[in-house]
């Protein structure tokens, strides 16, 4: 089954590659508009082998992670107390559901004024961008800890203290884990649209504005399956393991989507 | 009376503390007042904005643009949703490529577009179209799949044919979740676009509206453009959204409140 | 003197509509090692008689005591396994499960897991000891659970219809297997099920309790000498009994 579809996978690849070089070749765009797979790919190896995508990476990477941990280490107590008592989430709550539709871009020229141009504001927008799936999950979480668990360890003696960390904190666990993998969705975003508009120097976002002014597009497309790429290996690496190892082990898994 | 009041004062109460402790950091903190307005000056910008015809203009033609590029993206993604949900084919061939560009930000696409179709209202709207379409095309997807096979055993032993099962058992079945992919589409959409906006240069706009501003550190009026699109953004939600499921879905029971 | 009395246990709560009752003047007793069934047609009160006993409700009136000192809200000295097999935690192995109750009394590691191995080999999955809830079938995680209900030795286990979720052969299974732990472990065991032919079975005495709201409506002896015989005439005869306390009217 797994062959079938990774060779299923590999052919509609194929077939996606092949169209879109012969619509490269065609001559119906210019070649500096829609730049063949070969271009794409030089460009690409190119970046790779000067260092220059490393370089980009790693800023990116660097703005990404800070803003993400600090996210977590904000977001999940808030989500965590928001569960447990009525008051914090009542408090917590409406401010949640107002500022989280508001799209963390809109901040970028706010945190520029504020932060000045730079590692902050990038770091201040993914954070913004991150800490709100992740309060939203852990509240979730923590408030559809099955009641059964509760009981059978309160029959059992436990106290508020061992009831939290031995109960409500594993059994939250599956829905930390889909908020930390949604805010990493986010933290991604923001990172790459605040380095595009920032115009901060250095950062995969940046390669791909900075390559707008020279109509390089097969560097922009390289840098766009890096962003790719990467996007993905956090996903299946990252956060598939330590699913994998924890709520995958218990059998509790959640499937989420979007 | 009092009675209606009190769940509204709760809910503003947060609010009133954050509004407190805002005017302190203005009044008492280290940025100067034109780089962190004071709570009366932001209202004194937005009811200026507002009453000058400026900010409904701008709010105006966002929403425009929100509205045309998500309908792109509904109506491509439902339409490829269904046919991947459907058909075997369309499954394998599209799946692959639709899951290697979902993580991709939607935003990172706006120079492309620039460059494929200029500056201006056309790339903004099929940025929109395409990075809605994403969440949405994948949501559908799932949610044809799960149509139980049992709905549709029942409905052709009763004599359906692919047209009828297809309107009355396919859609109103998969509905939950291409109602989800909507709503997960249209806040990647309203993302996208005050992004795109700030990148593409489009002459009204909220995005353009707050990007402007900031070269006369006009803070004030970035604000009230935030707070504008933190309205519409929850009328969205509550207006639009919440009464299309409490119609439809939660009134099957097929959906929890 | 009883081991487990109720003194006119009631319970009163207010609904949408009006003042509802659910348990009225309740009262019995139980004696240290007896097997106690408590049976009733649906919403009669017997799942919130139990959860009274538990702790986790607290009654309006009357009260309840363990070895003549009156009950105040949940503690170890009462054991419980609900129906649903979702009472374990599935992030914890069987063992780990087993021990929770050892790790709330605070007793140490070494011992803590000899004696929930020891508990583990009572109920013949001592080999399943490190497996997770998720991949042991119902029966064996209704198992999991007495064993961790029984670990750290409480005076009386209480039991909400436990093995009403499993296919009729696992049941008949582990109603012979409950029999045989409640012999060795000399517990005092209160039963809530609906199948009277399950408390026939399993019951030293079987306690009535009829509907709205909730009241002792009879008490019978099942003096039927163990292993049971569901077949045979006196089996049969003492279920006809027990049903038609259910069924008579007032």
């Amino acid at each position: 089954m797994r062959v079938r579809s990774t060779l299923g996978a590999l052919t509609s690849i194929a077939v996606a590659c092949a169209v879109w070089e012969g619509f490269a070749r065609s001559g119906f765009v210019a070649p500096a508009l829609a730049p063949s797979l070969e271009a794409i790919g030089a460009a690409f190896v190119r970046m790779v082998l000067s260092g220059t995508l490393l370089r980009h990476t790693l800023y990116t990477l660097y703005r990404v992670l800070f803003g993400f941990v600090l996210a977590g280490a904000v977001g999940v107590p808030i989500g965590i107390l928001m569960g447990r008592f009525r008051r914090v989430e009542r408090f917590f709550g409406p401010l949640v559901s107002v500022l989280m539709p508001i799209p963390s871009l809109a901040w970028v020229p706010v945190f520029i004024l504020w932060f000045g141009l730079g590692n902050a504001a990038t770091i201040a927008l993914v954070f913004y961008a991150a800490t709100f799936p992740v309060i939203v999950n852990t509240w979730t979480g923590v408030r559809s800890v099955n009641r059964l668990w509760i009981r059978s360890a309160e029959a059992m003696g436990a106290d508020e203290r061992a009831l939290f960390h031995k109960v409500v904190l594993p059994g939250a666990l599956p829905f930390v884990i889909a908020g930390l993998r949604q805010s990493f969705a986010r933290a991604w975003i923001a990172v790459v649209g605040g380095e595009m508009i920032a115009a901060t120097s250095w950062g995969l976002g940046w390669v791909i504005f900075d390559s707008k002014e020279f109509l390089r597009t097969d560097v922009m497309m390289a840098s766009l399956a890096a962003i790719g790429m990467i996007g993905l290996a956090f996903e299946r690496l990252v956060f598939g393991t330590f699913e994998r190892r924890t709520v995958g082990r218990w059998g509790m898994v959640k499937a989420v989507r979007g | 009376m009092r009675r209606a009041l009190v769940p509204f004062a709760e809910a503003a109460f947060p609010f009133v503390v954050v509004g407190i402790l805002w005017q302190a950091f203005a009044l008492f903190g280290p940025f100067p007042p034109k780089l962190f307005p004071q709570v009366q000056t932001i209202f004194a910008a937005f009811i200026r904005l507002t009453a000058s015809g400026i900010l409904p203009v701008h709010a105006l033609s966002t929403i425009l643009r929100l509205i045309l590029g998500f309908l792109i993206g509904a109506v491509a993604g439902v339409a490829f949703g269904i046919a991947m949900g459907r058909y075997r084919l369309a499954e394998n061939l599209l799946l692959p490529i639709i899951s290697l560009g979902n993580p991709i930000p939607g935003l990172a696409y706006a120079p492309l577009f620039v460059i494929w179709f200029g500056l201006g209202n056309v790339p903004a709207v099929l940025l929109v179209g395409f990075a809605s379409a994403f969440p949405i095309v994948l949501n559908t997807w799932t949610g044809v799949k799960a149509i139980k096979e049992i709905w549709i055993r029942a409905a052709e032993s009763l004599g359906a044919r692919d047209r009828q099962l297809f309107w009355k058992i396919v859609l109103p079945g998969a509905l939950p979740y291409i109602l989800t992919g909507l709503r997960i589409g249209v806040a990647r959409a309203w993302r996208v676009l005050v992004a795109v906006e700030m990148l593409t240069s489009v002459r009204l706009g909220l995005g353009w509206l707050i990007f402007g501003a900031r070269e006369f550190l006009n803070t004030d009026v970035m604000l009230a453009g935030i707070a504008v699109i933190g309205i519409v953004g929850l009328a969205l939600e509550k207006l639009v959204f919440q009464k299309l499921e409490a119609l439809t879905v939660v009134r099957w029971g097929m959906m929890e409140q | 003197m009883h081991q487990i009395e109720l003194r006119n246990v009631s319970l009163e709560y207010n609904s949408a509509a009006s003042l509802v009752t659910a348990l009225r003047n309740v009262s019995f007793g139980v004696d240290a090692s007896e097997f106690l069934c408590v049976v009733g047609q649906s919403g009669c009160g017997k799942t919130t008689m139990l959860n009274i006993i538990a702790g986790f409700l607290q009654p309006t009136g009357g009260e309840i005591l363990i070895s003549g000192k009156a009950v105040k809200g949940k503690g170890l000295d009462r054991g419980i396994v609900f129906q649903d097999f979702a009472q374990l935690f599935p992030w914890r192995t069987a063992q780990r499960n087993v021990e929770f109750g050892l790790e709330m009394k605070g007793l140490a590691k070494q011992e803590r897991e000899e004696i929930a191995l020891r508990f583990l080999k009572l109920v013949n999955l001592e080999k399943f000891a490190r497996a997770y809830p998720h991949e042991l079938s119902g029966g064996m995680q209704q198992r999991v659970a007495i064993a961790r209900a029984l670990a750290y030795n409480p005076a009386v286990l209480l039991m909400d219809e436990p093995f009403a979720a499993l296919d009729a052969l696992t049941r008949e299974e582990m109603q012979l297997f409950l029999v045989d732990v409640w012999r060795e472990t000399r517990k005092t065991v209160i039963y809530v099920t609906h199948n009277v032919a399950e408390a026939v079975y399993l019951a030293d005495r079987v306690i009535v309790l009829s509907p709205h709201p909730g009241t002792v409506k009879a008490e019978v002896r099942v003096a039927l000498p163990r292993p049971r015989d569901i077949l045979s005439v006196e089996f049969l005869d003492k279920q006809k009994e027990i049903v038609s306390h259910i069924v008579a009217r007032k």
